[in-house]
């Protein structure tokens, strides 16, 4: 009878000491870059939503490249959340054992071990919203970079065939052949059926001399352009989404948190529809369709 | 600059050169200096500027570079010749084609020598008239931080343009021409008080100069009158006196001159009574010489009557041999160097009274001679004239029971006096002159040249010889000389 007391007892000191204990008690730090407006205020709404699903989260800042290694690995995470590509570099330099979470990316990130949250959305938001404004479309246009943004493809043509629409994109390698495929274009383009659907790519989308064209040409043949850039917007696309940073972050720090995360694109969910107002007005968009927008450009 | 020229140039003239050249040089190396700074800094900012077109025209170029279209092309050229100085605007292709190309007054450019991988405008090329600017046009997406890799710069071609010197050109012409331009306006003034302060300086000294060719032309009485600085009336003192002296100088060699112009003439009418007298005394010897030679010839006619002849004959030569030994003693004077010392003459004056008259024993005479006679003379010289006059007086004394010779000095001068015969004092000036006898003195042997001879010793030293004397009362022989102070 002694010795078994004996045996509780050693049995209990050893379950108390068991390291599982502390490894139940997930250790996330958020590693993101130092950077100046606009961007700081992107992150410091992720932040906020990250916040709102950890409270007990750790922030690295990182300045230089590698400069916040060591105190990445002095707070010894379980849970990496990586912002941006300056976080995701410093993330995969001292991850270790703890688990990895991209975010705040374009698009996929083959060194992204689990899942990275990109900023772009579904094409098919899109093409919903294109349907909506004008349900006589049939076509899409676009021209895009493989490199860049060859990953979207399949998911705008799935897209596009759930809503009856003609994806029509080009391929191109340089800007000078984005030219050509978006001037060809446009010279047959019809207006009642045809739009122009942009990408953010600096050689599709270039945006000293191709951005610039395709948004004249548009507006001068009536066309109409959307973007899954919120900057092609305030130059002159119709519509497009804006991310709503802080659900962003929430979702990003939920996700952070489950296991097993594959790794995967997850699109843009969280976000607003944006409308620039002059071009809706030039293409003479109803106030019914006007009001479903959340933000409009140029503010009033 | 001629030497000739500029050692015949007075000081002013050398020290306005001076200042002229110097301000001339001045003036044109600031004026050479501002417009190479002006223009160096202007070329600068030139230079800038063009780098800055070239960079713009890049910015600008990118969409025709891309669409490679005329319309952009043209826009892009426009753009470039808005700057009056481009002469030459090009746009090259990324494989370096030239797309398009505007000249302004047809300037054709060499060769483009890209360089790949340039960022930003760069002077390509530079010839005397214009500098080549080349930029590199790139494009390059916004590098935001959500972007999954930075994006690098693509380059899509180049453009290049010409820019003209012609500007600086002009802007060095016209900074040099200003420069000048208010350089003189400052230099000139400076100039003119440079001229002013030189005439100011240089005048006393041109007065100088002018009076000192008065007096280099022989004027007399010239004083500078001279005003200035402490050193300039020191110096026109200094002239001063050095012309008071010299007039004294001169003066004192004019009187030198006249005196000597006298004793010259003097002598020479000496010289004309001693051809005189000399072919008198010597006439008179060589007749008795012929006269006793021709009774010995006639008369004669034994050896008694022919001895006495003959010792006529030579008492009349031995005669004639002491007249030509004074005065060939007296012609040697001229010649014997005055070597003056201050000497007493009481002890040469003893000498003597105790030596001449050992030729006359059968003669008494009291000598009495002053202690003291002090004399500044040649004393080989005042020993023959104290000789003569000596002599003199114990020749005229030669009668009298007690000759009695006083040697010393008076108020008058020194003296020798003797209580002879004495003589008329008439005929005292012609006691002095060679061969001068006397009436009374026929009877008193003597060559006639001792007076003569201590006349022109004491008239060497400057002195003067006279006598006074009336017949049968003595005589006293003065003579004079000058102090030796």
């Amino acid at each position: 009878m002694k010795f078994s007391h004996l045996k509780l007892a050693i049995i209990a000191l050893a379950c108390f000491f068991y390291p599982v204990s502390a490894a139940e008690i997930p250790v996330v730090v958020v590693v993101y870059p130092e950077v100046s407006a606009p961007y700081r205020d992107s992150f410091e709404e992720i932040l906020n939503g990250i916040a709102k699903r950890i409270p007990a989260h750790r922030v690295v800042v990182v300045g230089a490249p590698g400069s916040g290694v060591e105190l990445l690995r002095q707070y010894s995470p379980t849970h990496i959340i990586a912002l941006g590509r300056a976080g995701k570099t410093e993330a995969m330099l001292a991850a270790g054992r703890a688990s990895v979470t991209c975010a705040a990316l374009v698009y996929p990130d083959r060194e992204c071990p689990a899942a990275t949250f990109g900023l772009l959305p579904d094409p098919g938001v899109l093409f919903s919203r294109l349907k909506l404004l004008n349900p006589g479309s049939k076509r899409i246009f676009a021209v895009y970079s493989a490199n860049q943004n060859g990953w979207q493809l399949p998911l705008a043509r799935a897209a596009a065939a759930a809503r009856n629409l003609e994806l029509h994109a080009v391929e191109v390698d340089d800007s000078k052949a984005a030219v050509e495929a978006y001037k060809k274009f446009f010279a047959n383009a019809d207006p009642a059926t045809d739009s122009v659907w942009m990408l953010p790519d600096n050689i599709s989308g270039e945006s000293s001399a191709v951005v610039p064209l395709v948004l004249t040409e548009a507006w001068r043949r009536d066309v109409l352009v959307f973007s899954s850039a919120v900057e092609h917007v305030r130059r002159g696309a119709l519509f497009s989404v804006i991310p709503h940073f802080s659900n962003y972050g929430y979702a990003v720090a939920d996700a952070a948190l489950r296991p097993g995360q594959r790794n995967e694109l997850i699109t843009l969910r969280q976000f607003r529809y944006i409308v620039n107002t002059r071009a809706a007005q030039h293409l003479r968009v109803s106030a019914a369709d006007l009001a479903t927008f959340e933000v409009v450009t140029p503010r009033p | 600059m001629n030497i000739s020229f500029w050692r015949e140039a007075t000081f002013r003239q050398q020290l306005t050169l001076v200042i002229v050249s110097g301000v001339s040089f001045l003036v044109i190396a600031a004026s050479v200096l501002s417009a190479h700074i002006g223009g160096k800094r202007f070329g600068d900012a030139l230079m800038q500027q063009g780098m800055a077109n070239a960079q713009q025209l890049a910015q600008e170029s990118s969409l025709a570079l891309i669409y490679e279209s005329r319309q952009d092309t043209e826009r892009v050229m426009q753009s470039a010749f808005a700057f009056e100085g481009t002469l030459v605007a090009e746009l090259y292709s990324e494989d370096k084609r030239k797309l398009i190309a505007r000249s302004r007054n047809g300037v054709r450019l060499p060769s483009f020598t890209s360089r790949n991988g340039a960022v930003g405008a760069y002077l390509e090329q530079e010839t005397a008239d214009y500098w080549i600017f080349a930029c590199n046009v790139y494009i390059q997406a916004a590098d935001t931080p959500f972007e999954n890799a930075s994006s690098q710069p693509r380059w899509l071609g180049s453009v290049r343009i010409a820019q003209s010197k012609a500007g600086l050109k002009k802007t060095r012409a016209d900074i040099f021409i200003a420069s000048i331009f208010a350089a003189a306006m400052v230099g000139l003034p400076v100039f003119l008080l440079a001229i002013l302060i030189i005439k100011k300086l240089t005048d006393p000294l041109s007065k100088l100069s002018a009076v000192m060719v008065q007096a280099h032309n022989g004027q007399t009485n010239i004083r500078a009158r001279l005003s200035g600085s402490r050193d300039i009336r020191q110096m026109s003192d200094d002239f001063n006196a050095m012309m008071a002296q010299l007039e004294d100088v001169r003066s004192g060699l004019e009187n030198k001159v006249r005196d000597r112009t006298t004793a010259l003439a003097a002598l020479a009418a000496s010289l004309e009574l001693f051809n005189e007298r000399a072919v008198h005394e010597l006439r008179g010897p060589m007749s008795v010489i012929s006269g006793a030679a021709g009774l010995i010839e006639i008369k004669a006619s034994n050896v008694g009557e022919i001895r006495h002849y003959l010792d006529r004959i030579k008492t009349e030569i031995g005669r004639i041999n002491n007249m030509m030994g004074a005065l060939r003693a007296m012609s040697r004077l001229e010649l014997t160097t005055l070597e003056k010392k201050h000497v007493n003459l009481a002890p040469i004056a003893r000498y003597l009274s105790d030596t001449l008259p050992t030729a006359l024993p059968e003669r008494q005479i009291e000598f009495v001679i002053t202690d003291d006679i002090p004399a500044y003379c040649s004393p080989d010289l005042l020993t023959i004239v104290l000789s003569n006059l000596i002599s003199n007086a114990i020749k005229f004394s030669r009668d009298d029971a007690l000759a009695r010779i006083e040697i010393g000095r008076d108020d008058k001068g020194y003296f020798v006096r003797d209580n002879g015969i004495g003589f008329d004092p008439r005929h005292s000036d012609m006691l002095f002159t060679i061969f001068g006898r006397l009436e009374n003195a026929d009877h008193v042997e003597g060559s006639g040249i001792g007076l003569a001879t201590a006349y022109l010793i004491i008239t060497r030293h400057s002195g003067r010889i006279w006598a006074e004397a009336l017949p049968g009362q003595g005589a006293t022989f003065y003579f004079t000389l000058p102090d030796g102070d």
